[in-house]
């Protein structure tokens, strides 16, 4: 994995300012959170990151159900979000098309940054978009 | 592994009925109880264990299972039907199951299982066609989400001494990517285009035709699941709940009856608003011999870019005549002699470590699949019609993209039956030869990155993040081969392995490991540099599209 280690505030990156081209409506009290690690914890080697969702469901990319998605983990991204786009798919953006609700993470060594972010059924953001706290850890 | 206990405890149990079983027996005793001794030792035993069961009971016409997950009961349900029937095909004494799955209370013991859960799971079998899988409400709100599998609601059943009615549940697996079920089918919808056109169907919006097409349609599709999973699957990975029950336990395609009648020309199917699909290239000049089989390249020698606009459409129409049997235009192949090269590098742990490969001759794709060449398979109904999106490739001319694994085998499958020649995608070690084009260096050019050489993000001054470049608008590699390095990620064949610790040094594709996901080589146009890099690896579920994700075909 990459890094791009760099300062940033928590919670403050990833809001887009434009609405969502694809727009997918979802419940206003839907939550999205990391349920571990914990901001700030040192972990070492590799790990299960877990996610948790609350007022939507998680279902399959390419599902239309209403009120429901898939994960998306972002891995020290910087980037702002853009809604009129899919989320990307690379090294620092892990997709869970199928469903998954946690994954083994495996990290380098040192600070990384990891955030939740909802897609659609075709991988877009909802409107407005879904996503986590930004949390940062430490792979020792 | 589920321990056995005397004493009552929830378990998912899975009873499965061998269908005809007193007639089996009495036509030859021996024959049959020494053939299901032999489907339990190579079949379902091994199906058992391998999902964490056990075999609680062996009743003779059929076997209780017990499974702590209601997923992995399912998932041995499907692998023993799926097994089965590919042993079925070549045995004059066919074992067919049905199979029902529900959990509650059960009492096991060493050899037996009794209690309301193994009774209901007998009783929901009971509800089974030959073949299939029924599952309970309580099994399905389980599993629904995390099954490459459909399900159909057969309605609100009694079973005996539970006072509600239950709601029962038939599996209908995705067996898309298996080629062995696909191929035979993928040309029947084809036959059916060419008898309803020479019977004289040509204008299929009247609407007796319709209803004669959707009744073949239907037929159709009931006789190819009565023998074997099929197509009707295929571009559904997602769940469809509730399907209007039929009169039997068939599936029914999920498209509304209009999408069954064939149209008049296969070619112009669902054209969006863009230039004309690749079988219009037909005609083309393409100078010396038609559609070559391959420019053979011996050597790394540099050849000089066909510019883009010979490659350009001319607007001659398709021949009219006999539109039944358009011939399927084949991808341009490039054919390489192979030879030992080191694959991997020292950029990224998972292209490590660095390890001579030896390839054999083989041919690859001179580009990535076309949109163009997607629609033909689309047009002959084994290919998913994804329709369009303001994302992604917008020409015929663009790479095919938003396609899964499984998408791409289906493509592979239907154009090696369609022009029977053997079609396949590389394997993750020619797919790297290949793009190295006999380099060893960081991009093929050489260790420095120079703008204008691939379609990524920060590659090239024209860059639109909202679709890839035609194919063919770069320059060639040095084996003549194009955008690799671009335009779309590649599906290949290997199964996905973080790293290159125990990978064959045949070439062959790396078959064990996560085969849940696979491997995609080269960037795409929305990745940065860093996926220009001939070396550079990633997976995606097998299962899933993103609209990045494209392939190439090999031989």
């Amino acid at each position: 994995m990459r890094t791009t280690r760099r300062l940033f505030v928590v919670g403050s990156v990833l809001w887009p300012t434009v609405a969502s081209a694809q727009g997918t409506a979802r419940p206003k009290d839907a939550y999205l959170y990391i349920i571990w690690p914990n901001n700030g914890d040192r972990i070492k080697g590799a790990f299960w990151c877990r996610f948790g969702l609350r007022n939507m469901n998680v279902t399959q990319a390419g599902s239309t159900a209403a009120d429901a998605g898939h994960h998306h983990l972002f891995i020290d991204v910087q980037e702002r979000l853009d809604p009129s786009l899919p989320i990307p798919q690379d090294k620092n953006h892990l997709h869970f098309g199928k469903g998954q609700t946690e994954a083994r993470i495996e990290l380098p060594p040192g600070r990384h940054t990891l955030q939740l972010v909802l897609g659609d059924a075709q991988h877009f953001p909802f409107n407005p978009p879904l996503v986590s706290k930004v949390i940062t850890i430490t792979v020792v | 592994m589920v321990q056995p206990k005397g004493q009552s405890r929830r378990a998912t149990i899975l009873a499965a009925h061998i269908v005809d079983f007193s007639t089996m027996m009495s036509t030859d005793e021996p024959a049959t109880t020494a053939l299901i001794t032999k489907h339990h030792q190579e079949v379902i035993d091994p199906a058992i264990r391998e999902h964490k069961g056990r075999l609680a009971k062996d009743t003779g016409n059929g076997f209780l299972a017990e499974f702590d997950s209601p997923l992995e009961a399912v998932r041995c349900a499907v692998d023993i039907q799926q097994s089965m029937i590919e042993r079925n095909s070549d045995s004059s004494l066919r074992t067919v199951h049905r199979i029902g799955i529900d959990l509650g209370a059960i009492i096991a013991g060493p050899n037996d299982v009794s209690g309301h859960g193994a009774d209901a799971a007998m009783r929901l079998q009971g509800f089974a066609g030959p073949g299939d899988i029924c599952i309970s409400s309580a099994v399905y709100e389980l599993v629904k989400n995390k099954l490459d599998a459909r399900f159909q609601s057969l309605g609100e059943k009694q079973i005996e001494n539970v006072t509600q009615p239950v709601r029962v549940y038939r599996v209908v697996p995705d067996f898309a990517a298996t080629v062995k079920a696909v191929r035979p089918e993928s040309r029947a919808p084809r036959r059916l285009t060419a008898a309803l056109i020479s019977i004289g169907v040509g204008l299929v919006v009247a609407a007796g035709a319709s209803g004669l097409a959707w009744i073949l349609f239907s037929k159709q599709q009931r006789d190819r699941q009565a023998t074997a999973p099929t197509l009707a699957a295929a571009d559904t990975h997602n769940v469809t709940v509730a399907l209007p029950p039929p009169a039997s336990s068939v599936a029914v395609p999920t498209s509304p009856p209009a999408v069954a009648v064939p149209p008049p020309l296969p070619p112009v199917a669902a054209a969006p608003p863009a230039p004309p699909v690749v079988l219009e290239q037909k005609p083309l000049a393409k100078g010396p011999p038609p559609p070559p089989k391959a420019s053979q390249v011996d050597m790394p020698v540099y050849v000089p870019p066909t510019p883009s606009a010979e490659r350009a459409a001319t607007a001659v129409q398709p021949p009219i005549a006999a539109p039944a049997k358009a011939a399927v235009i084949e991808p341009e192949m490039i054919s390489l002699r192979g030879g030992a090269f080191k694959m991997g590098s020292d950029d990224d742990p998972s292209e490590r470590p660095i390890h001579v490969v030896a390839i054999k001759p083989f041919s690859i794709g001179k580009f990535p699949v076309s949109v163009g060449e997607w629609k033909q398979c689309v047009a002959a109904k084994a290919c998913a019609d994804l329709g369009s999106s303001n994302v992604g490739p917008s020409d015929a001319k663009m790479p095919m993209a938003n396609l899964s694994w499984r998408d791409a085998k289906q493509y592979v499958a239907w154009l090696s039956d369609a022009t029977k020649h053997n079609y396949r995608l590389p394997s993750e070690a020619e797919w790297e030869y290949a793009a190295r084009g006999g380099t060893q260096t960081r991009f093929w050019w050489g260790n420095e990155f120079i703008e204008n050489m691939a379609d990524c993000n920060g590659c090239e001054k024209a860059y639109d993040p909202y679709r890839p470049t035609m194919i063919g608008s770069f320059k060639p590699n040095p084996f003549g081969i194009y955008d690799m390095s671009s335009l779309v990620n590649e599906w290949v064949e290997d199964c996905w392995h973080k790293n290159y610790a125990g990978a064959p040094a045949d070439g062959a594709a790396w078959e064990t490991g996560d085969c849940g996901q696979r491997v995609l080589r080269g960037g795409a146009w929305r990745n940065n540099s860093n996926y220009v890099r001939p070396s550079n690896r990633d997976r995606y579920d097998a299962t899933v599209r993103y609209f990045t994700h494209g392939f190439r075909v090999a031989q």
